[in-house]
């Protein structure tokens, strides 16, 4: 298991989510749709291609989804694991701002999204590689 | 040392857990260091009232705490992404 393959795609994710609540920089009402847009888009990939491999749950790295997946199958984990998310997003706003605040909201979904986005990618060459073997 | 498959990949496991729950502490202790820091010592960086502590050591921990807040809260971000919201396979079974 590679951590620093993970570390490398998250530092850079936090640390850009780090400048933007330190410099707030102001963002039109439009942009909040987009980014959630692209936050629900690249989890939906996610989902789907971790969860149309059940023989490969066991490689799973993220600490919560196999437990989720495990107790509650294939349909429920993924919605669960969406409703996790967003209480993430929203503890991570409440602590940088204090308040909760839907275009700060929107800005950590577009970070969570292109996690996502990471982990899809990567999991298209890990299952290629997987299968191979 | 000789160490098998098995033996390799729990210890892999065990470091993984280990830097995450690291980094998540970590920036929760950074994080909580000016709250830490007020309580100790009983000034309130925003608007502070110096009393018996030099007013220039005030004005300097007031300018790095707030941005101690952030590279905390980076960390945190960092912990919330690997271990709770990516669900990124790895090449070899995890087993938690």
């Amino acid at each position: 298991m590679s951590v620093l393959a993970d570390l490398k795609t998250a530092i850079p994710l936090a640390g850009s989510l780090a400048l933007y609540f330190y410099f707030k920089p102001s963002l039109s009402s439009e942009t909040l749709f987009f980014f959630f847009g692209i936050w629900i888009s690249c989890f939906a990939l996610d989902a789907k291609i971790t969860v149309s491999n059940p023989n490969l749950i066991n490689h799973e790295k993220n600490i919560i989804f196999p437990i989720l997946y495990r107790k509650f199958g294939p349909r429920l984990s993924p919605i669960i694991q969406l409703i996790i998310e967003v209480l993430a997003m929203a503890l991570v706003v409440s602590l940088f701002e204090r308040n909760l605040n839907l275009i700060s909201m929107s800005v950590v979904s577009l970070v969570f999204g292109l996690a996502h986005l990471d982990a899809y990618l990567s999991n298209i060459k890990t299952i290629r590689n997987v299968l191979k073997d | 040392m000789m160490l098998n498959q098995a033996a390799l990949d729990h210890e892999d496991k065990q470091k993984y857990i280990s830097i995450i729950v690291a980094a998540g502490i970590a920036g929760a202790i950074i994080f909580l260091a000016q709250d830490v820091m007020e309580w100790m010592i009983g000034v309130d960086f925003e608007s502070p009232a110096t009393g018996n502590i030099p007013p220039a050591i005030i004005t300097m921990l007031g300018k790095i705490l707030p941005f101690l807040r952030f590279i905390g809260g980076g960390l945190i971000v960092v912990a919330v992404i690997i271990a709770v919201s990516k669900l990124s396979l790895a090449s070899r079974p995890v087993r938690w």
